[in-house]
């Protein structure tokens, strides 16, 4: 009796700590390794997107507020934005760099399970990088490589660069919202809050992972601001 | 552990290897899945309303 007990707890503990070593380990080892082809594919990936060139429609958000410049009246010439073709659902289609956090990774196309084993991944329905509205991407933050481990440390103004085919969008991270606000300034919400992908004027980059580190039970939201890229002087009315 | 269930299985030695072989595999990969469920609460990858 007291035997078969020990070897349970022997058991249950070697099970434990496998865990524990394949989630803080193994994960990270197949992320780097997904991470090597995925960067290994975009350049070929970049000459083959399809770029079009298409008249500029600004987001309307009725009610909101935002720091952009409106876009230019309907008696002036229509502006025009580059776009780029979207990419195959598990597949690289740009890199996102946070200079403030030591990050530089190469990002998926959704937000399936595997695509974010992978790397963070772009939300399926939401603008790309770069084009007017509200790009959505998540990213683990403490398992397969933790991409967003670190999002927590950034600061309104730090830098965001989202290198896709149509070239580098620059985003600087803005002040979270009052009604998402902790008491240490950073962006908490919960899993089914559905108004962070929601549609804003301009164009931003929502970043979303999960909160605390080690648990799923909630979800820390980074928002910035587009601020220079190719489609930037046509979105932000420069 | 391992050597009692080896010698409660019946057959030749190649088929009980065979066997023990089999449970390995399917017992490896249980644990995986297990692995990835309850890796789950600890980081489910931060989507929202997903």
């Amino acid at each position: 009796m007291i035997r078969g007990t020990g070897w349970t707890f022997i058991w249950l503990g070697m099970y434990l700590m496998g865990f524990v070593a394949y989630q803080l380990w193994f994960t990270n080892f197949l992320t780097a390794r997904d991470q090597s082809a995925l960067a290994a594919g975009l350049d070929e990936h970049f000459q083959e997107v399809v770029v079009e060139e298409v008249e500029y429609t600004p987001v309307f958000v009725p009610g909101a507020t935002t720091t952009t410049v409106p876009a230019a009246g309907p008696e002036s010439v229509p502006k025009i934005l580059l776009q780029e073709s979207a990419s195959e659902v598990g597949e690289a289609f740009g890199t996102l760099r946070i200079a403030a956090i030591e990050l530089d990774v190469a990002m998926v196309e959704g937000v399936r399970r595997r695509d974010l084993k992978k790397g963070p991944g772009h939300l399926s329905g939401s603008p790309l990088p770069g084009q007017p509205g509200n790009a959505v991407v998540s990213g683990h933050r403490t398992t397969y490589g933790a991409p967003f481990g670190d999002i927590g440390e950034l600061v309104p103004g730090d830098r965001i660069e989202v290198e896709t085919a149509l070239g580098v969008h620059v985003y600087e991270v803005r002040e979270p919202p009052d009604r998402c606000r902790d008491e240490e300034g950073l962006c908490v919400v919960k899993p089914t809050d559905l108004w962070v992908t929601e549609p804003l004027e301009g164009a931003w980059l929502t970043l979303t992972t999960c909160h605390p580190k080690f648990s799923a039970r909630q979800r820390l939201i980074v928002f910035a601001e587009l601020v220079a890229g190719p489609n930037a002087e046509v979105i932000l009315g420069l | 552990m391992i050597k009692a269930l080896y010698q409660w299985m019946p057959g030749p030695p190649a088929a009980r290897i065979a066997m023990l072989s089999i449970m390995a595999v399917v017992i490896l990969a249980l644990v995986i899945w297990s692995y990835e469920v309850l890796g789950d609460f600890l980081d489910s990858g931060g989507t929202v309303g997903e």
